[in-house]
């Protein structure tokens, strides 16, 4: 938009596509994974405006957008000034393996359980449905709580970094159950705040996600057991 | 504490309420999201763990009623549009359990009352995710707000909610299993750690049992609960877990409630698994007080109900299963447990029983030797008073029904000797009552020796009898002589007075005191007899007599009006010096009775001496000169219906009469007594107009002396009266001029009456005027009344 009679000169004008990873704390670990360029004018001047349509056709945006505690995955067209677009990309079907996942778990003499969750893998619509069997009670349970945990690396082998971050609180039972109780788990992934696991985007970082059954005692200490889950995208927002 | 409690309550009822407040608000913006996230606040309240059961419940009971605003606030959201389905979901979203739950349930419910979903699911889910919950109190009230959101929506047989929600059965099934879970939760409240100490956290927890019994309640108001689904699905389910929850408060508190809701008829059919059940369960629990209770509850049934209870159940001997248990109970229990708590176990089947078989006294009796039984094995203290009151209940039950038929059974007297001297008077005194209600005569001498023995008390002094309260000794005595009248034998006059004799010969030893009261009684009853006699003669030649019912038979002598007049003369004899006045007046009587009899003139020696002997207790034993009075008009009034006498005894006593008439103390009563007395020279006996006119001249003359008393003017109409009846009688010595100089002389006495304000003169006047009435009535009748000049007065 050119304001009044003025006139502009410039050295051409280029439209750019870039796909880009940051790293937040470290500016040199990021890169570019997409440059495109397109010349629309050879340097000169414009005296009036001008509208000029582009397009980047077939361009694979092989990656979803991520904005992470240390790494942002950003996708966005530079002009003058940046233009950010938001890239997702469902799919039809699952890649993981789904497994129920099965564990006993317990300290000696003190605590004995057995949880299961019928399902490893998730679209981010689901529902976790288990169930916690307390074979063994020795400890004074305050309550039970069940937390999903992100785990976001970034960079590769030696130097990689791995940072978590607890999601949610969601309390599952209240109190001390005897021996032989079985408490149902039913959380709705919805309530949470999650995107799919990402598994070596571009070779830079990775997100993944882990249930974490947590029990807490009257002493406040906390007994957990993490389980990775794997969550996929299969539609749009 | 009490204060730390009261504060904790306020902080979280303010909270609630703050909560509470912005949840209406924003449910009146059509906010549901904020509505929901202080409903939530609300909510989060109910997760303390500061409060006591009591209080606890407060708060639940306040976020109870905020909550029926946000459920109807769904069912209204429902009808725009919105899916129940959907909220169902959202509430789930929540992080802290408490709230969840509670939401889901206020959900669940408007959920099934819209008929977006067969309810038998909700129920389903809600009670699997209530599971979450395992804190004990917490736990309890989110059950028991499921419990009270869904009992009206219950899939119950006529529900609008049957049919695709389910049946009675889902309905029974949920109900089971929340109750399971809440009597789990509610017995692991004992073991909540906690500072204070044991009694204080039982007695918090037993405060907490109605949530747990809401459970029973609520399936003994399903209207599909057949006989045959308690019988197979419930009762069992519910004695499972009373028994294996082995907790004593739980256990007890849980029987009573199936006792207290399931129908009578159901209890009555499946006895025997209730009471086996009571077999299995700990040995702290009070078995006797949940026996107790389903007696008496069977009791109350069986006294109402309309057909006979024991056809309910026809294959069941419903006394052999109770009897088998009380049984065992006295077995196991009886050396360690109070006598006095065994005791009332009995009363209790003693009221069953009763009430159930009434007329069966073999029960009775062997409910009565358990008793025995119980009593044999231990001593009851001296102190023990409750024991000694419990016995008296026993003994006194079966009197209401079986009155006198207890007198046959051997164990009846056995527990008697085991109290102590005052409660068998007791126990006495209601078998009397018994027998004096049910108003059947005592023919039996049988009967009667075991019915003397039995009230012994009441008859004789113990050497451990204590003094009696009067009145309670006076209502016994009377109740005594009630029963001597119930005496009677209509076949056999011989029988009957031997009958009378046998108490005759109990009474004359139980002491002056008592005999004031039973001697009068068997008089009397003698009177009756005698007037028997008259009616049917003895047959009794001394002759073998076939006893009724199977009594073995006894020689008879032959009763006579001289054995009972000799008897009667006796009794009297007996009390005349303690009671002057009552022995005077009985003597009278019994003169009166000898003039009954047609063959009197046999009698006339013993009439002779009850007159005499009046007249000697008169003389003697009357001091007073108002009784005095009163007694010798009786005299009078009773020699004139004799005619048994000869010439010679009647003129003695006459005479005798007379002159004690003369010599009462004041004047105006001699005066009266000697009027009445003047009829005596004028009885169906023997008429000596002469004397009369002497008596009633002798009379007019102090009547005159008089003069200056107010009563004169009363004399003188009673004079008059007298003339006037010896007229009326047509005695040839009273004529019509006699009777205008009387009034004549009246005319002068009331003449000087100057101001006639004295009461005794108005009556007298009265007295006058209605006399003056009278006469006027006779003259409309008869002519000769007219010579009668009642103008002078």
């Amino acid at each position: 938009m050119i304001r009044g009679k003025s006139r502009v000169d410039h050295q051409g004008i280029k439209v750019e596509l870039i796909g880009t990873i940051e790293n937040l704390f470290e500016k040199s670990q990021s890169t570019n994974f997409i440059q495109l360029g397109q010349e629309l004018e050879p340097p000169g001047a414009l005296t009036d405006s001008a509208e000029y349509n582009f397009a980047f056709n077939r361009v694979e945006k092989q990656f979803e957008t991520y904005n992470g505690i240390t790494v942002r995955l950003r996708s966005y067209n530079r002009i003058t000034k940046e233009e950010e677009f938001i890239v997702f990309n469902p799919i039809s079907e699952s890649t993981w393996v789904d497994k129920p996942i099965k564990m006993e778990v317990g300290i000696e003499d003190c605590l004995h359980i057995e949880f299961e969750f019928s399902r490893s893998v998730f679209t981010m619509r689901d529902c976790v449905l288990g169930k916690v069997y307390f074979n063994l009670v020795r400890i004074k349970i305050k309550h039970m709580e069940l937390n999903i945990i992100k785990k976001e690396t970034v960079g590769s082998n030696q130097s990689a970094i791995t940072e978590s971050e607890n999601l949610n609180k969601y309390e599952v039972m209240d109190g001390a159950p005897v021996k032989g109780e079985c408490i149902p788990i039913r959380f709705y992934l919805v309530s949470t705040d999650l995107t799919p696991t990402y598994d070596n985007v571009n070779k830079r970082f990775s997100v993944r996600y882990f249930l974490n059954l947590v029990l807490v005692d009257e002493e406040d200490r906390r007994y957990f057991k993490q389980q990775e889950i794997f969550l996929w995208r299969d539609r749009l927002a | 504490m009490e204060e730390d409690q009261e504060k904790f309550l306020d902080e979280h009822m303010a909270v609630v309420r703050q909560q509470a407040f912005y949840m209406k608000k924003a449910l009146d913006h059509n906010s549901l999201r904020e509505a929901l996230k202080h409903s939530s606040a609300m909510l989060c309240e109910l997760k303390t763990s500061l409060l006591s059961p009591r209080n606890y419940f407060n708060l639940f009971m306040m976020v109870f009623d905020e909550l029926g605003y946000l459920e109807n606030h769904f069912i209204e959201e429902s009808s725009k549009g919105r899916k129940m389905a959907d909220l169902y979901e959202s509430v789930q979203h929540a992080g802290n359990i408490i709230p969840r739950l509670y939401l889901m349930i206020t959900v669940g419910s408007a959920y099934v009352k819209i008929k977006e979903a067969p309810v038998k699911l909700i129920l389903r889910d809600l009670l699997d995710m209530v599971k979450g919950v395992q804190q004990p109190v917490r736990g309890l009230f989110l059950r028991y707000y499921l419990l009270k959101m869904m009992k009206d929506k219950l899939p119950d047989k006529g529900s609008t909610y049957e049919g695709e929600g389910g049946d009675v059965n889902d309905a029974i099934e949920f109900i089971l299993q929340n109750m399971s879970e809440m009597n789990r939760l509610w017995v692991r409240l004992q073991h909540l750690s906690s500072t204070k100490d044991k009694e204080q956290r039982e007695i918090e927890r037993n405060e907490l049992r109605v949530t747990v019994g809401e459970n029973i309640i609520r399936l003994g108001h399903l209207d599909g609960l057949t006989y045959d689904i308690y019988k197979s699905v419930v009762l069992p389910k519910i004695l499972e877990i009373i028994v294996i929850c082995k907790d004593t408060m739980a256990q007890q508190y849980l029987m009573d409630c199936i006792i207290q809701v399931f129908p009578d008829e159901y209890h009555l059919q499946s006895l025997e698994s209730l009471l086996d059940t009571t077999s299995n369960l700990n040995s702290n629990v009070d078995i006797k007080s949940i026996f107790i209770n389903l007696m008496e509850k069977l009791s109350k049934f069986a006294a109402n109900a309309d057909s006979d209870v024991v056809t309910i159940n026809k294959d069941l001997d419903i006394f052999k299963l109770f009897k088998k248990y009380t049984d065992k109970i006295i077995e196991e229990q009886g050396k360690t447990i109070e006598v006095a708590r065994l005791l009332e176990l009995e009363v209790a089947f003693m009221n069953f029983s009763i009430k159930t078989y009434p007329k069966n006294i073999n029960y009775v009796n062997q409910i009565l030797e358990s008793c025995v039984q119980i009593l044999k094995s231990t001593t009851i203290h001296n102190s023990d008073n409750n024991s000694m009151k419990l016995l008296v209940k026993l003994l006194s039950i079966p009197l209401e029904s079986l009155s006198i038929a207890v007198l046959n059974m051997n164990h009846y007297p056995t527990l008697m000797k085991y109290m102590k001297f005052n409660n068998r008077r007791t126990v006495a005194l209601r078998i009397v009552k018994a027998v004096i209600n049910d108003k059947n005569h005592l023919s039996s001498p049988k009967t009667v020796d075991q019915l003397i023995d039995f009230i012994m008390p009441l008859l004789q002094d113990d050497k451990d009898s204590s003094e009696e309260d009067p009145q309670e000794f006076e209502e016994g005595q009377v109740a005594v002589a009630k029963l001597v009248h119930l005496v009677y034998h209509k076949t056999n006059i011989d029988l009957y007075f031997e009958i009378l004799m046998k108490f005759k010969r109990i009474f004359v030893k139980g002491g002056i005191k008592r005999m004031k009261y039973t001697l009068p009684a068997m008089i009397f009853s003698l009177f009756r007899l005698s007037q028997e006699l008259v009616n049917r003669p003895s047959m009794g030649h001394e002759e073998e007599i076939k006893m009724e019912d199977d009594e073995p038979s006894l020689k008879l002598p032959m009763v006579d009006q001289v054995k009972i007049f000799k008897c009667v003369g006796e009794l009297i004899g007996l009390i005349k010096q303690q009671y002057p006045d009552l022995s005077l007046r009985l003597y009278l009587q019994a003169a009166e009775a000898v003039n009954r009899i047609p063959n009197y003139h046999e009698l006339e020696e013993e009439a002779y001496d009850f007159c005499t002997n009046s007249l000697l207790i008169y003389e003697e034993e009357l001091s007073d000169s108002e009784a005095k009075f009163a007694a010798i008009n009786l005299i009078v009034s009773t020699m004139f219906t004799l005619v048994c006498f000869g010439q010679e005894n009647y003129d003695t006593l006459v005479t005798n009469t007379v002159s004690y008439c003369s010599k009462l103390l004041k004047k105006p009563s001699q005066c009266e007594a000697i009027t009445f007395a003047s009829s005596l020279y004028y009885s169906n006996f023997k008429k000596q107009g002469n004397k009369v006119m002497d008596c009633l001249k002798r009379a007019i003359k102090i009547a005159d002396i008089c003069q200056n008393q107010a009563k004169n003017l009363y004399l003188f109409a009673i004079i008059l009266n007298k003339y006037l009846y010896f007229y009326s009688i047509d005695a040839e010595f009273i004529t019509a001029e006699d009777i205008n100089n009387l009034l004549d002389l009246i005319k002068e006495q009331i003449d000087q009456i100057e101001n006639g304000s004295e009461d005794q003169v108005k009556d007298a006047l009265k007295y006058f005027q209605n006399t003056k009435a009278a006469i006027k009535l006779k003259q409309e009748e008869q002519s000769k009344y007219k010579d009668i000049n009642i103008h002078a007065i």
